[in-house]
């Protein structure tokens, strides 16, 4: 059978199942689209492909059943008891067709303009009950001959199929036995031996031969040991070939006779002896049918002739039942079409698969342990093991990947009908056929890929004319182009066609009420093109078989993204469109570079490897330095390097340093030299690099898993898998490293903070801290930048006043508070005192012990409820408690924070960025843990005119938070600024400032200000924050 | 109808004959529980994979008869000092969201069926990171056993967006 209609067969009975299960869904809940748009769109599918396949009556009743579906679908018609029922009966005539054209290879013929009127009164608006139709019985059994006939296709026949035209000539030769009459008459044939005669004459021609031949079939059928080799047959068709074989035999047509002897038996084991039972039953017959002995004889000779045709047919039958494991015991004449193939759910195939690898594992293992061992017994049997588990493991990889070559192999057919009905002239140019795709991915794409061909060929390609008229060739071409690139699969699709046109498409978003005028004013011509991807959208005027029912584009789209994929569009009018897809390979087997990294092994998909350059000081090739970044000269163009070992900081910053200069340093350059380095020339796009490697160990076939969602966000990476030797690898992603490689870069020229991206600057900010101890062992530390001073006080200067510890300090009275409860002030000599200044308020922090300044960065992991302490980190490799300092300000002077409440909700804030401005370092560093132990990522700067500046490089934050009181730009200026349009236009504004009078909330309300609170009012600060995060999100 | 509602959204709560069965995992000098029908396997020492640029309390991944699991330190997880170098350490395969993730810590100990009626909320004062993994507590004999929360432990998803 027809390749092309034998994919068309499985498919559709697929799609009927499914579309006759939506069918009831539907009328059980008739408002929901998605199993509508999901009906409409396989009964469009089966309607477009009959078209190509020229089924005319399928196409007919599929199209009638679209129209009612469509006019569900634009809400023209309400869904009802009575339409599903008339479209659930065309979908049993749809099966029945197919049924039909299973068995014949040919659309059986028959009347469906019944079934179609109905649903066209429906699809009119006459849903008014008509009388039900009658489901037609199809006329199979009346079809003549295929005319894609066995023959044209160069199929021998299967055993067990006798030729049609054989059988029909066996049937026409014999009158048909089973009449006493003729049986009467035949008996009375004198039986003369002539030796003039032939053997066929002597018989008694085609009438005995017939009865002979019903003798033998019924015969057949009692006999114990030819009864199973013939249970394939029914009597009739026994008798048929029996016939046929008898008369062809008899007249001495060998080649007519092996030809039936050939199809005689299709069970395999049939050997000499059954042969010999099946002759002496004949022979017996022709005794009954009064043929005389010797006749009998001579007849029963003549079955010699075909004793090795017929054992040899069967045990040809044998192996190939052997081959296949395939019982060919159905009952049926021929074994239906649709299971010659099974099919089984990916989840089997990767139980399997993980299994193999557990069985690979094992094994390994196992060999590990003969290895050791000299003359083990087990060598022999472990090396079959291996043998067969390396097999095993290959199949089950090979079950999963098939050339994307036959996603395509229909296509050909469909541009050439395609075109001959639209009469235009279209070239289909393949490339990449045997690009390997993931089986389940590439059924997938299948569809979408049909559709994406089927409407370049429709809407794209012009009609010659036009073509000449534009100036372009007569022939439009349609490319397909399919290829691995940084771990996806890209296909593309090119045509040369008219583009698509943004005026229609304009025409059609209005009509639509897609988008306002306005929004449509604003677009570019690529935003407007986009549209196409619109559910429902399509530009063709007429509704045409071939596309234009507003189910393609979207259907590719979702259909794609279902997989993980992308799909995009480059259209320019009057030059043609191009589409780009996109599949990630997290299903695909690919070939990797395993390569080594401060010890631990990495995988680069070789694909995007372009070759190994060994890196040596005294080689050609080395690599050389411009100002910091390190090149290799490599055929005359520079090529930039990178360090996988930076990339994956397994250096920090310094060492990082140090190792380009050792590269730089002359004497360093001596050292480097015994060391070679490996460079992996990798491309991605166009982009071309290298990356340093430590090791390059070997190319292995691995099976990429993707990564678990927690690492999910680690760019570097595109996924992992497990090796042969069972252990975990994870597999770099070479789009990911060129980006991080490049960030870096700009870090490395600029060499200032300033140039990194404000993206990192938010996460890897550090803080000098000072950490102390003051009561407990544990160390505390607190913000360097929030001290003013340190100072050692004379424990004698101290004093007390209003129950405070105070002390003259500077002219002033210093109040001196204890860092932590239950800590003493020094009986004598010098107390530690931390003098925090904010303003016109100082105040001295009294601690045991002063221990170090660290850097570090602030992550403040667990916030805290004593009071003073606003979380612990992990500073210098120890947990400290973070102390507030706000705390103990309060407590110095009253009024310093008029009220506070020290118990904090520590409802999760979603990690949400927040910008800082205020002018005061103090307020910074105290709002700056506060915020983040909250849970927010916080970035402060130090005046409006900074904020302005992040802006305008394009930072995002959640939410802003500003001071009033500036130095250059007051708050209120800033807010007004800020609303008055640009990136940040949207962003929730909260004020925080001392001004907290009537007059200044309303004026920060006038300005833009969201909300406004009072600077010293910690718990509505964060209330705010949260409220105003959430009326934004509400209205995301 | 009963066996409909999950366990052990009830068995914390009222029911005060039924038992629940615990894991009990020493970590540091702390027994912590989990559920034992959320423990998928037990595991000795394993070869990890490192993977660099990951979160800290992230140790790598194995391989895990055929599946890539993401390990986890536990002690890192939740705030403990780390543990020595040579020091042996076990995990615990738990699934979070179709994922398998192994939970490293210092050793397993007993299988425990605990009535609930020994079960209390978490202490208003415990460290509030504690707190938001912890399910409650259960009074032991001669100890207390944090019963962990799988789930709130491998709740990564959003402190991943923010990192």
């Amino acid at each position: 059978m027809d390749d092309l209609l034998n994919e068309f067969l499985t498919e559709t009975s697929e799609s009927i199942d499914v579309v006759d299960i939506e069918l009831v869904k539907l009328e059980q809940d008739p408002s929901n689209k998605e199993v509508l748009d999901n009906i409409f769109r396989l009964v469009h599918t089966i309607k477009g492909t009959c078209g190509f396949l020229g089924l005319p009556r399928l196409e007919s009743v599929a199209h009638a059943s679209e129209n009612v579906l469509g006019k569900f679908r634009d809400g023209d018609l309400e869904v009802n008891e009575y339409c599903v029922t008339v479209i659930l009966e065309s979908l049993d005539r749809i099966k029945d067709i197919l049924a039909g054209l299973e068995e014949t290879e040919q659309e059986p013929e028959g009347d469906d303009s019944d079934l179609i009127n109905v649903l066209d009164d429906i699809a009119a608006g006459n849903s008014g009950g008509t009388a039900k139709v009658a489901p037609e019985t199809v006329a199979t059994d009346d079809t003549v001959e295929g005319e894609i006939v066995d023959k044209t296709l160069g199929r021998s026949l299967k055993p067990g199929e006798v030729s049609l035209e054989e059988l029909e000539a066996a049937f026409a030769d014999a009158p048909g036995p089973g009449s006493d009459d003729q049986e009467e008459a035949e008996s009375n044939i004198p039986t003369v031996t002539e030796s003039g005669r032939s053997l066929f004459e002597r018989i008694g021609g085609e009438d005995t031969i017939s009865v002979c031949a019903h003798i033998v079939a019924k015969r057949i059928e009692t006999d114990k040991a030819l009864k199973g080799l013939f249970a394939n047959l029914s009597t009739d068709a026994k008798k048929a070939k029996f016939t046929g074989l008898l008369s062809t035999l008899l007249q001495d047509d060998m080649d007519a006779a092996s030809n039936i002897a050939d199809s005689l038996v299709t069970i395999g084991g049939f050997t000499s002896t059954h042969f010999d039972q099946l002759v002496k039953l004949v022979k017996s017959s022709f005794g009954e049918c009064q043929v005389d002995g010797d006749t009998s004889d001579e007849a029963a000779m003549t079955f010699e002739l075909i004793r090795d045709t017929v054992i040899s047919s069967s045990a040809a039958v044998s192996a190939k039942e052997a081959k296949t494991a395939k019982a060919a015991k159905t009952a049926g004449a021929e074994t239906k079409r649709s299971n010659q193939s099974i099919r089984v759910s990916v989840d089997l195939l990767e139980d399997l698969m993980t299994m193999v690898s557990e069985l690979v594992l094992t094994r390994n293992q196992l060999m590990q342990m003969v290895r050791d061992v000299d003359e083990s017994e087990f060598v022999v049997p472990i090396q079959r093991l291996s043998q067969c588990t390396t097999e095993l493991q290959e199949g089950v990889m090979k079950t999963r990947m098939q050339p994307i070559g036959n996603a395509w192999a229909k296509l050909p057919r469909i541009v050439r009908d395609l075109s001959i009905e639209l009469d235009k002239k279209i070239e289909l140019d393949m490339i990449g056929a045997e690009t390997e795709l993931d089986r389940q991915v590439l059924e997938l794409i299948k569809d979408p890929l049909t559709h994406m061909v089927r409407n370049s060929a429709d809407h794209g390609i012009e009609t010659p004319t036009i073509r000449l008229a534009n100036g372009k060739k007569e022939t439009g071409t349609i490319k397909l182009n399919a290829y691995h690139e940084g771990g996806h699969i890209i296909i593309e699709i090119t045509d040369d066609g008219a583009g698509i046109p943004v005026k229609k498409l304009k025409d059609k978003i209005r009509e639509k009420n897609l988008a306002t005028e306005e929004e449509i004013s604003e677009m570019t011509d690529a935003q407007v093109q986009k549209f196409i991807f619109h559910a429902g959208f399509s530009t063709a005027k007429e509704v045409t078989n071939v596309s234009g029912r507003g189910v393609g584009m979207d259907v590719v789209r979702s259909n794609i993204e279902k997989i993980g994929g992308t799909v995009d569009m480059n259209s320019v009018e009057g030059k043609g469109s191009t589409f780009l897809i996109k599949i990630p390979l997290t299903l695909a087997i690919v070939s990797a570079l395993i390569v080594g990294a401060s010890g631990e092994r990495f995988a680069i998909p070789q694909i995007s490897v372009l070759e190994l350059v060994r890196a040596n000081s005294e080689s050609e090739h080395k690599i050389e330095k411009i100002k910091d970044t390190p090149v290799l000269r490599l055929r005359n163009r520079l090529l930039p390097l990178v360090f996988i070992n930076d990339i994956l900081g397994f250096t920090n910053e310094d060492d990082a340093k140090k190792a380009v200069k050792e590269v730089t340093d002359e004497s360093a350059q001596q050292m480097k030299a015994s060391n070679d380095d490996f460079i992996v020339v990798v491309q991605v796009g166009t982009f071309t690099f290298g990356i340093v490697v430590d090791q390059v160990f070997d190319t292995e076939e691995i099976v990429v898993k993707p990564v678990a969602p927690i690492l999910k966000h680690l760019e570097v990476y595109s996924g992992n898998t497990i090796l042969g030797d069972g252990s975990v690898i994870m597999i770099l992603d070479p789009n990911g490293v060129a980006a991080t490689a490049s960030a870096g870069a700009g870090d490395q020229a600029a060499e200032e903070e300033e140039e990194v991206s404000a993206q990192e600057r938010v996460n890897d900010e550090r803080e000098s801290m000072l950490m102390f101890r003051a009561g407990s062992n544990n160390p505390k530390v607190v913000p360097l930048s929030l001290i003013a001073r340190l100072e050692d006080i004379d424990v004698e200067d101290i004093e007390i006043a209003d129950g405070k510890y105070v002390v003259q300090y500077r002219g002033a009275l210093m109040p001196i508070i204890l860092a932590a409860d239950g800590m003493e002030l020094v009986e004598t000599g010098r107390q530690q005192v931390l003098v925090f200044t904010d303003r016109e308020y100082t105040m001295g922090l009294a601690v045991d012990e002063i221990l170090d300044i660290v850097e570090e960065k602030l992550d403040i992991k667990l916030s805290s409820e004593t009071d003073g302490i606003v979380g612990s980190a992990i500073i210098d490799g120890k947990a400290s408690e973070v102390i507030d300092v706000a705390h103990f300000l309060g407590l110095a002077f009253d009024d310093w924070l008029m009220s506070r409440d020290t118990s904090m909700d520590d409802n999760s804030s979603g990690g949400h960025r927040i910008l800082l401005i205020d002018d005061s370092d103090f307020f910074r560093n105290m709002l700056k843990p506060l915020l983040t132990v909250a849970g927010y990522s916080v970035q402060s700067v130090s005046d409006a005119h900074d904020a302005i500046a992040l802006r305008d490089n394009g930072v995002m934050f959640d939410l802003i938070v500003s001071d009033i009181e500036m130095p250059g730009m007051t708050g209120f200026e800033f807010a007004e600024d800020i609303k008055s349009g640009g990136l940040w236009k949207n962003t929730p504004l909260v004020a925080l400032s001392a001004l907290a009078g009537e007059k200044d909330i309303a004026k920060g309300h006038e300005v833009g200000f969201d909300d406004y609170v009072a600077k010293f009012d910690r718990e509505s600060l964060l209330r705010s924050l949260q409220q105003q995060l959430n009326i934004k999100g509400d209205a995301a | 109808m009963n066996d409909l509602v999950p366990r052990q959204d009830t068995s914390l709560v009222a029911q005060v004959e039924t038992t629940q069965e615990f894991v009990t995992i020493h970590l540091a000098d702390q027994l912590l529980g989990i559920p034992v029908l959320a423990v998928h396997d037990v595991l000795n020492q394993q070869q990890i994979t490192q993977v660099p640029m990951a979160q800290e309390w992230v140790s790598g991944v194995l391989n895990l008869r055929g599946r890539i699991v993401t390990a986890i330190d536990l002690r890192k997880r939740m705030g403990i000092v780390a543990r020595d170098e040579n020091e042996k350490s076990m995990s615990i395969v738990v699934e979070h969201k179709g994922e398998p993730y192994s939970l490293q810590i210092d050793s397993v100990g007993d299988v425990m069926a605990l009535k609930t009626m020994d079960f209390e909320k978490n202490p208003v004062t415990l460290d509030a990171h504690w707190r938001s993994v912890s399910k409650g507590i259960y009074r032991l004999d001669k100890e207390l056993l944090v019963i962990l929360d799988v789930d709130k432990l491998l709740e990564f998803d959003q402190q991943t967006k923010a990192a």
